[in-house]
């Protein structure tokens, strides 16, 4: 509970700021600061720093390897993974043992601010003082249980109120013995004892390390308001020892510690599915599908044209499955030109593929250019089609000379070919690490502009709003179908697709409709969660990982920004999303396509090490991952008023354009540095408008109570009862 | 005049800024207007193609058929019409004004284009044909004949007009008026004397005949002991007295002839130490901390024999002017700041980015030229600076001295800033009228060289007060709900900077002031016993630019007055009235942040060490040593805001933002099509006039007594 709390969830780390007390409120920040960590998109680790006490016996050792260890496995290291501590224990060197980049190392070694000086409690404790504070925390345990599942009224709150929001449905939270709060389903593995957490922005903070296999919890000595401290294991990538200076020989390696997929063991109970969100058929059906020109296809039901696809396609009514397939061979890992998006009334789409493979001996295929064309016939209001690929133009030639390439206009008659210049996945890997370093751990208060234009990331996403402007405003004022493709479809195509969408359709700026653009443009088309963000894979500086969906919802953060009475979700639902993008407790993000998320799982496979390399083949296996764990938008649209935007105006046919300007485009600080104690946010407008809301609720409600009583009495009494300028005098002194 | 008249559509150029596909109207930020308030009904255009014209206002030249280019790319938003220069504004009248009433603040001196002669900042005439472009002063002579006339205002619009189909005689000759009418040799010549005159005569007749009799104004403007007098005792400053010894400026011709200083100096000491003073400046009281000690501002003492003597007595005085005795903090404010110079090249940077380079190209470097510019950073460097000496009165009880070589630039920013933060009375737009009239205008800012009205000499001109009102928008933008104008407030402000018909921002000094009004008087034969506020009113008497119903928008409907809570656990407890509309006087609306929170926390976030040279070192973990300021302000920041107490900025740099309103708001690329800001600012406001509608019918429900407070509590 507290954890994905804490680890997850920004807004109850906010939460957890304001009302641990003024006592606490240094340590606060560093619980939250090193949660932090799990937001920071790739590198998400920012645990470790192990400081072995100096007296410490060998087979204290031992303990602490041990209890490492079994930590490791439990996150799901495999065999075949490094154990922490024997190995890394002699160590001298830890960068080099599996050092990606020193960039990375430098970024962790930075963020690592606990240092843990620990003995292994073999037994629970005899100390009377920590007894003590288990019972005091029990109680203001025992109070968070009673108030589960409304608002808490009493100004009185513990520490740990602050966090119930974030998931207060039928949440049972047991305490294990050692007081930690844990989520159903979830298991305690070790417990240490007098551990320090050092914060690199204030002092040292004694207290008890718990390891459960979801969270890494800690909670603080003191009596008044614990500090705790929160990780999920999820958003851990890697631990590292670091030394310090007095005690230099403890100089130890890095370790990563691999991610659990602990959505699978997750049991939380929501009010409602939110797998039930999105269903491909009733969403093309809402935008008028099928028509006479389009289809909806089961050619892909079984992934066998495309396994990267969603088994439900919308494709062009007058092309043979043949043809179609055929059409697969042409497009990179057989991503076939399928519809995405139509306009209700002029029917142009948004179409997207993967790139053709022309190669460079300029292959052609007539059933892909029939495909093009026919796709272009279906929207009467144009005789064009424009193809937007996102790839530098530099970079497509070299694809094809790998036997990729793009639409040539000479071979796809009446054809616009437009490359919208966006770098690849790599290049955004490496901007936002660099973001990273201007936020944090310290700012250079002097460059501080300059440091965040070196880091290009504004021009990035200026790009791909510029890109998605240029997608609908084809769609919109030219009235064009376009088809969109970058090399593979499922990393720049998606963030163009569903931000055009998103421009166009105001369904996709309200809270379900935009689960609905999610789980549509991004996980049922197989942008690869799994190997973008390595969710459970050790492998830390893996150059297939890249935040393209942080980038995205980054955009859609500047578009809220620029109209803020649009969309109907708020900041918080953003960064929530964000936040269970990395802590696998849902399983909304996990996998790579739908294929693997629909494949089935064999109970033998099933365990917690390594799941997410399932076994297709394995006849045994019966359950899927949608019954297996859990929808984050369960979560989301159980309390949908935390993340709804009061200013909400459902604009419904409008289509907004944002101002691709440097002008208004802004580092997201809310997101990228919340973790930075000093850069707090400054104080929301909305927080004030929903009082006011609330405000306005009440008189009402007062006011038809006061009607209705005035009725009854007026029908009593049957004298006048107009409710407003008849009544006496001293009414209309009362200001 | 012109009463009948019910347009006189803003003062911001009417733009197009058509967005692939949008065809709707557009709703621009740099409007001041939230969108759906200004569909009010539009009178069929008038016809005549005559300027509007003020009392005692005269058209000097005009030309025809001039195209005034509106947008650079397409030339289909253009207008034709006549241009005009009066003697007190450059006026553009479109021939067929078929486009629809623009939808900003109205103003009801100014039309929608035309521009005071004193906003105007270059005068430039270009000749394409030849290639020429001259930027025209006062008695110049123009040896080509101008295709376009380009307007660079201080407001930050640029404005074009081109001349291709006019007579190029005229247009030589209004351009050259133009440049001439904007040099006024004298500061009597500046329109606001004609007009202010003419009005008072025109008023005096009228209230003869019995209506509207002249009433004074509301703001204390400081020219008299009563106003220091209440001012003294609203901050409780027991030990500081009201001393007239400056009366007629018979000491220093700098300071205003009432000023307060600590009471066991007699005013045999002022006079003796005045003179080692700039220009006899005693040092001046500013404000007293209800926990004693009190911000004074001095300016340095030239001599450096006496210099340590007298700052010592005065300093003592300062002490026994402490309830505590507590020593006095000496804070030089001309070390760590920036100066003037500084602050005007980092305002020409930015205006240069903004509004000058092509967008473009500024849009390449943006981030690097906004830096380049520094001026977020000295917006920076003042909060800070202020913060800091909020820590000395709040936290350290002690009293504080701000020295500046003049006291009459930095100290009026600063010394503002700090009352703004630690006395919420400033935070109501009376407060902070008060606050400037006190600090600024009567503290003797040189407004009339600082603004360079007269255009003669560049050297002086500096945007100071820009800054400062840059560093409250800041503060506003920290905390929205903590002050009771809007943005909208302080960019009308500053707009009336460069309107020569108030006395606020024309003079040097109050005796300046005071020297002219007199003149003025006599020359108009305004009986000497008559109020100067009244025949030359201050900026502050707002009726005059704006009807009562664009002056809603200087209310920030969220402000929360002082009177407290209202909702707490679902309950509303208190509920005071809205005093108007769009001001929501919503009592207490914070106190419910706290729900369920224990007391005294709340949600609010207040988590930032405010540590400014903290460096981090990760590689050896020791603890920080902070210093006392430092603990102060991170245990500050480490509490809920009490909106009505001490407030402190955030000063890294990511929390200083460029003030979009004010700095792109005439950038047609820069305005979001249906977005922005405003959309907020409208929805806030609506809502809160529903409560207020809601209210009321409760209220006559419930009667007279405050009975909706007492069956919710």
């Amino acid at each position: 509970m507290f954890t994905c709390a804490r680890g997850a969830h920004a807004p109850e780390g906010r939460g957890l700021h304001a009302s641990s007390g003024t006592g606490s409120a240094l340590k606060t920040e560093i619980s939250t600061r090193l949660g932090s960590s799990s937001t920071s998109s790739f590198v998400s680790a920012e645990l470790g720093c192990i400081r072995p006490v100096t007296c410490i016996e060998p087979g204290r050792g031992d303990g602490q390897t041990d209890y490492w260890s079994r930590a490791g496995a439990a996150d799901g290291s495999g065999p075949n993974r490094k154990p922490w501590a024997p190995g890394t224990g002699g160590s001298t060197n830890g960068d080099s043992l599996d050092s990606p980049t020193g960039s990375h190392v430098e970024w962790c070694k930075q963020l690592i601010a606990a240092t843990l000086s620990s003995q292994i409690s073999s037994s629970t404790s005899a100390d009377p003082n920590r007894e003590n504070r288990q019972d005091s925390l029990e109680e203001g345990l025992g109070h968070h249980d009673d108030s589960d599942s409304e608002l808490p009224s009493d100004a009185s709150a513990s520490l740990l109120r602050c966090n119930l929001p974030a998931l207060r449905y039928g949440a049972q939270i047991k305490m294990s013995q050692n007081q930690v709060p844990l989520l159903p389903g979830e298991n305690v593995h070790v417990t240490v004892k007098d551990v320090m957490y050092i914060c690199p922005f204030s002092g040292l903070v004694n207290g008890t390390l718990t390891v459960t296999d979801y969270k890494l919890y800690f909670i603080g000595v003191e009596r008044e308001s614990p500090f705790v401290l929160d990780v999920n294991l999820g958003a851990i990538s890697r631990l590292e020892t670091i030394s310090v200076p007095n005690q230099g020989e403890n100089n130890k390696g890095l370790e990563l510690v691999c991610k659990p997929l602990f959505a699978f063991l997750y049991k939380e109970q929501f009010p409602v599915d939110g797998w039930k969100v999105y269903d491909a058929t009733a969403e093309y059906r809402r935008q008028g599908l099928p028509n006479e020109s389009w289809t909806i296809s089961k050619i892909n039901s079984n992934f066998e044209l495309c396994d990267t696809y969603p088994s439900v396609l919308v494709i062009p009514t007058n092309i043979s499955d043949e043809d179609i397939r055929r059409v697969g061979l042409f497009r990179a890992k057989h991503r076939i030109p399928v519809l995405s998006w139509i306009h209700p009334e002029t029917q142009a789409s948004i179409v997207r593929c993967s790139q053709p493979l022309v190669g460079p001996s300029d292959r052609r295929c007539k059933e892909d250019e029939r495909l093009l064309q026919i796709i272009m016939d279906a929207n009467a209001q144009s005789h064009k089609l424009t193809v937007f690929d996102a790839r530098q133009s530099s970079v497509a030639d070299t694809n094809k000379a790998k036997d990729g390439g793009y639409e040539s206009e000479s071979f796809y008659t009446n054809v616009d070919l437009n490359f919208l210049e966006i770098p690849n996945i790599h290049v955004m890997r490496e901007s936002l690490r660099k973001v990273k370093d201007v936020v944090y751990p310290t700012i250079d208060e002097a460059h501080w502009h300059s440091a965040i234009d070196q880091t290009h990331w504004l021009e990035y996403i200026k790009l791909l709003l510029a890109g998605a402007v240029k997608v609908a405003d084809k769609l919109e004022s030219g009235k064009t179908s376009v088809v969109v493709h970058c090399s593979d479809g499922w990393d720049r195509t998606s963030q163009l697709t569903s931000l055009a969408m998103l421009m166009l359709d105001s369904y996709y700026r309200t809270i379900q409709g935009f689960q609905v653009l999610v789980e549509k443009e991004w996980i049922s088309f197989g942008h690869k969660f799994s190997s973008r963000i390595g969710h459970g894979e050790d492998n830390h500086s893996s150059s297939e990982r890249s935040p393209l969906f942080v980038q995205f919802i980054d955009c859609v953060w500047q578009m809220t920004r620029q109209f803020p009475a649009a969309f109907e979700f708020n900041e918080l639902f953003l960064v929530t999303v964000l936040d269970h993008l990395y802590s696998c407790l849902f399983g909304t993000f996990l996998y790579n396509s739908e294929q693997e998320r629909t494949a089935q799982v064999c109970e033998k496979h099933y365990d917690d090490t390594h799941l997410y390399k399932t076994c297709f083949n394995c006849s045994c296996c019966v359950q899927e991952v949608q019954s297996k764990t859990i929808s984050l938008w369960s979560y989301i649209n159980s309390q949908p008023e935390d993340f709804s935007n009061p200013f909400f105006v459902d604009y419904e046919h409008h289509v907004l354009y944002p101002l691709v300007s440097s002008r208004h485009l802004e580092l997201w600080t809310g997101y990228y540095a919340r973790w930075n104690p000093r850069m707090r946010p400054q104080v929301p407008v909305h927080q004030t408008l929903k009082e006011l809301l609330f405000v306005r609720a009440e008189l009402q409600r007062r006011l038809e109570e006061l009607q209705k009583e005035a009725a009854a009495h007026s029908l009593s009494s049957s004298s006048e009862h107009s409710p407003s300028h008849t009544s006496g005098t001293p009414l209309h002194s009362a200001v | 005049m012109s009463a009948d008249q019910k347009h006189y559509t803003g003062n911001c150029a009417k733009e197009s800024n058509q967005k692939p596909g949008s065809t709707e109207a557009s709703i621009f930020m740099r409007s001041y207007l939230p969108s759906a308030q200004t569909e009010k009904p539009i009178d069929p255009p008038i016809k005549k193609v005559e300027p509007k014209l003020l009392l005692g206002e005269i058209i000097v030249n005009e030309v025809n058929f001039v195209k005034k280019c509106i947008s650079s790319e397409n030339g289909h938003e253009d207008l034709w019409g006549k241009l005009i220069c009066t003697n007190f504004k450059v006026s553009f009248i479109p021939q067929n004004d078929s486009s629809k009433q623009s939808e900003h603040l109205s103003h009801i001196l100014l039309g929608e284009h035309d521009i005071p002669l004193t906003c105007l900042d270059q005068v430039v005439t270009v000749n394409d044909s030849k290639g020429k472009k001259k930027v025209l002063g006062s008695n110049q002579k123009l040896k080509f004949n101008p295709t376009e006339l380009i307007l660079y205002c201080k407001d930050l619009r640029i404005i074009r007009f081109c001349f291709d189909e006019a007579g190029p005689e005229s247009a030589k000759k209004v351009c050259l008026a133009i440049a001439h009418y904007t040099h006024p040799a004298d500061l009597h010549l500046l329109f606001g004397f004609e007009y202010q005159g003419r009005r008072y005569h025109e008023r005096k007749e009228t209230e003869i005949n019995g209506s509207v009799p002249l009433v004074g104004l509301q703001t204390a403007v400081f020219d008299r002991t009563s106003d220091w007098d209440r001012e003294i005792k609203r901050t409780g400053a027991s030990e500081w007295r009201v001393c007239s010894i400056n009366e007629r400026y018979c000491i220093s011709l700098s300071l205003p002839e009432y000023i307060v200083v600590p009471a066991s100096l007699a005013d045999q000491d002022l006079r003796q130490f005045a003179v080692y003073f700039s220009d006899n400046r005693i040092p001046l009281w500013c404000w007293n901390h209800p926990n004693g000690s009190s911000l004074v501002r001095m300016s340095n003492i030239a001599d450096p024999l006496q210099q340590k003597k007298i700052e010592q007595r005065i300093l003592n005085a300062i002490t026994k002017s402490h309830p505590q005795h507590s020593e006095v903090t000496r804070i030089d404010l001309d070390k760590g700041l920036p100066n003037t110079q500084d602050i005007q090249s980092a305002f020409s940077k930015i205006r240069q980015i903004c509004v000058i380079d092509s967008f473009e190209e500024s849009e390449e470097r943006w981030l690097l030229q906004i830096e380049n510019s520094r001026w977020l950073e000295y917006v920076r460097a003042f909060l800070k600076q202020s913060a800091e000496i909020v820590y000395h009165m709040e936290g350290k009880i002690a009293s504080v001295v701000i020295l500046e070589e003049e006291d009459r630039d930095l100290n009026c920013v600063v010394s503002s800033l700090v009352q703004l933060m630690l006395d919420p009375h400033y935070r109501t737009i009376s407060g902070f009228q008060c606050l400037v009239q006190k600090e600024w205008v009567m503290a003797g800012h040189r407004f009339l060289d600082r603004c360079n009205h007269l255009k003669k000499n560049e050297k002086e001109e500096c945007q100071l007060f820009l800054l400062f009102l840059d560093c409250v928008w800041q503060m506003i933008n920290q905390y929205p709900a903590a002050f009771e104008f809007t943005e909208t407030y302080l960019t009308v402000l500053s707009d009336s900077m460069w309107i020569p018909l108030f006395s606020t921002f024309l003079f040097n000094s109050c005796f300046q002031r005071s020297q002219h009004l007199m003149d003025f008087a006599k020359a108009k034969a305004i009986p000497p016993t008559e109020e100067d506020s009244v025949y030359f009113p201050p900026v502050w008497e707002w009726s005059q630019q704006f009807t009562a119903k664009e002056q809603t928008l200087f209310n920030n409907p969220m402000y929360v007055g002082k009177s407290a809570a209202c909702v707490h656990n679902g309950e509303v407890k208190s509920f005071r009235r809205t005093k108007k509309a769009y001001s929501a006087s919503v009592k207490g609306i914070l106190a419910s942040v706290a729900n369920g929170l224990r007391d005294g926390e709340g949600t609010l976030t207040r988590r930032a060490s405010f540590l400014s040279e903290l460096k981090q070192d990760f590689s050896t973990v020791k603890a920080v040593i902070e210093s006392p300021s430092e603990i102060f302000f991170r245990d500050w920041f480490s509490r809920t805001v009490d909106l009505q107490g001490l407030l402190l900025p955030m000063t890294l740099p990511s929390h200083i933002a460029l003030w979009k309103l004010y700095f792109l708001r005439w950038v047609p690329e820069a305005c979001i099509t249906k977005g922005g800001s405003i959309t907020t600012y409208h929805q806030l406001c609506q809502l809160v006039d529903e409560i207020e509608m809601l209210q009321s019918r409760l209220r006559q429900y419930k009667g007279p007594s405050p009975g909706i407070t007492q069956s919710l509590a």
